[in-house]
């Protein structure tokens, strides 16, 4: 959609930019955030207040007037400050783009497979979630303990952040150091903010919590490091970078594709994000593995979350390997069936061959007897035929009629053989032409 | 004049955004017009959140430079940063709506023809 582009009709004279630019500095002093935040923030409410201060012109305000509503109307000054600088605080995307800058100047220096550093100024065991109201302390002496268990009286009144701290470091023997951001003006809204009365008799711990109480931390944006002889006072952004570490997490080897790295490291990122705020954090694949640069909290997580990751991917190659064992016996018995089955299959065959033999064998005697019959019959015909032929005229009507009876008896007899004696040669065709082929088979079989 | 609440701020700021990009002022000039002057977020409510939502990525900021007519056009004017209503910002203000609208719906069913005889009866 095109913007529109709304015009002041009236030009606000130099008085008046000099009264609303007087406003806006108080304000943007009161902020604690980056120079370029507050540039912005400054931009921002004075076209804010120009725009109003144009609208009441035409309807007929004078130009003082207008600038009192209008800046009227954005409310107590401090007050608005204090919103405007929490809003700011709750997220910050330039930190994230401050840790990828991190990653890569430190690369160069790390190795991999072990721990790095980066910024080894953080404190130990402390971490970001630590919200007492000494957020950083280090202690070793007991000589320095018994010194800031004693009390000292404090009585300042319309005093500055800074005085106050200051008189702590006086009264407590403790060098006050100040960060990069405070020095360079970063956090100038919060060293010059005042407080009506600092008093009381304080050991340095109550001290520090009556700093505390009066300048909030998390309103201020601010972290105090407190070591045996000195006080650092350093923006919160300062403190979260100087846990950041990076460590270089070996990414599990099922994931293989640098797709399949890549989603592994936005997955863990994703769960992390859940639970943690992940300003102060980057995840980044680099040769393989993951790389992370991030307070020790979420290491913690991290190194929780692999150790989780590993006991899972362990009882699937388990399952994998259990599965596997048990298709390879089910394989196994399987085989065994099957070498069983053919055995009784080949012992059927030779059975039924060994039956084919008998009865080949069988059907070969039957075929030589009823030929010998066969020929045992001719020859009776044959011999009965010639004695009628040679005696016929010495024998008597009765003995030729009994000769030519034993002769159609001996024929038929014959003919009767003779249709057993076919029958029993095509079953021994048949039964020789399967016993070749029971002969040939494993041959066949082998030729297949 | 109704002051808003946080989360009906949000809706409305969102709503506004929904039309087209504004900025800051000409925002809460859209809410009190659209609401006959019955709505107020006040610069102390309206810039914060402005933050809190640009932080969230539900709106995008841009910067435009504005000159007051008349002006020396060689001299620089003033910023104005504009506010685009988000991808995440509109699927936002869409579940925010029908949250409004359910809780609307139950409201309704309260505020039924019996509540109102009991109101005439009282």
């Amino acid at each position: 959609m095109k913007k529109i582009s709304l015009q002041p009709k009236y030009k606000v004279e130099s008085s008046s930019k000099d009264s609303i630019s007087t406003w806006l500095d108080v304000l943007v002093g009161m902020l604690v955030m980056p120079d370029s935040q507050r540039t912005q923030v400054r931009d921002e409410l004075e076209d804010h207040l120009r725009s109003r201060v144009d609208d009441l012109l035409i309807v007929g305000k004078s130009e003082p007037e207008a600038i009192q509503i209008a800046v009227a109307e954005l409310g107590e000054t401090a007050e608005l400050a204090k919103l405007i600088t929490h809003a700011h605080q709750h997220s910050n995307p330039r930190r994230k783009m401050m840790n990828i800058a991190l990653i890569t100047v430190a690369l160069a220096g790390m190795s991999f497979g072990g721990f790095s550093y980066i910024n080894g100024t953080g404190a130990p065991g402390a971490t970001p979630s630590n919200s007492g109201a000494i957020p950083v302390v280090i202690r070793e002496s007991p000589q320095q303990r018994d010194m800031d268990n004693q009390t000292h009286p404090f009585d300042l009144s319309m005093v500055s952040m800074k005085k106050i701290l200051i008189a702590i470091g006086d009264a407590f023997d403790k060098d006050i150091k100040f960060s990069e951001h405070a020095r360079t003006g970063e956090m100038q809204g919060l060293l010059t903010s005042h407080i009506e009365k600092f008093q009381g008799e304080y050991t340095f711990d109550d001290a520090v919590r009556a700093l505390n109480a009066s300048f909030p931390e998390g309103l201020y944006g601010y972290r105090l490091e407190i070591s045996d002889n000195t006080v650092l006072l350093q923006s919160d952004d300062e403190y979260q970078r100087s846990l950041v570490e990076l460590r270089v997490y070996e990414i599990p080897s099922q994931f293989v594709a640098p797709s399949m790295r890549n989603d592994f490291a936005r997955s863990i990122e994703d769960l992390l994000r859940v639970k943690f705020d992940l300003s102060y954090t980057s995840i980044q694949v680099v040769s393989g593995s993951m790389v992370v640069a991030a307070t020790p909290e979420i290491h913690n997580k991290i190194t929780e979350l692999q150790q989780e990751l590993d006991v899972v991917f362990e009882l699937r190659a388990a399952k994998n390997k259990q599965d596997n064992d048990e298709y390879a016996v089910r394989d196994e018995q399987r085989l065994i069936e099957h070498k069983k089955k053919v055995a009784a299959a080949k012992e059927l065959q030779l059975k039924a061959i060994d039956r084919i033999q008998e009865e080949f064998n069988s059907v070969r005697n039957n075929l030589i007897g009823t030929n010998s019959q066969m020929g045992i019959e001719s020859k009776a015909i044959m011999d009965l035929s010639k004695q009628l032929r040679t005696q016929g005229s010495t024998l008597s009507p009765d003995e030729k009629e009994q000769i030519q009876h034993e002769m159609t008896q001996r024929g038929a007899k014959h003919t009767e053989l003779e249709y057993l004696h076919e029958e029993y040669q095509a079953r021994y065709i048949y039964l020789r032409d399967r016993l070749i082929d029971s002969q040939y088979a494993p041959l066949f079989e082998n030729l297949d | 004049m109704l002051a808003l609440k946080q989360d009906h701020s949000q809706l409305v700021v969102l709503s506004v955004l929904a039309i087209g990009p504004s900025y800051g002022y000409a925002i809460s000039k859209d809410i009190a017009a659209r609401s006959e002057g019955h709505f107020k977020l006040s610069p102390s409510g309206m810039y914060p959140l402005l933050t809190k939502l640009e932080k969230n990525g539900l709106i995008t900021p841009s910067w435009e430079e504005v000159k007051a007519a008349g002006a020396d056009p060689d001299s620089s004017g003033r910023k104005r940063k504009w506010y685009t209503l988000s991808a995440k910002g509109k699927k936002q203000l869409e579940q925010s709506i029908e949250r409004h609208r359910q809780v609307q719906s139950l409201l309704d069913g309260f505020v039924t023809p019996s509540s109102e005889s009991g109101l005439a009866t009282g």
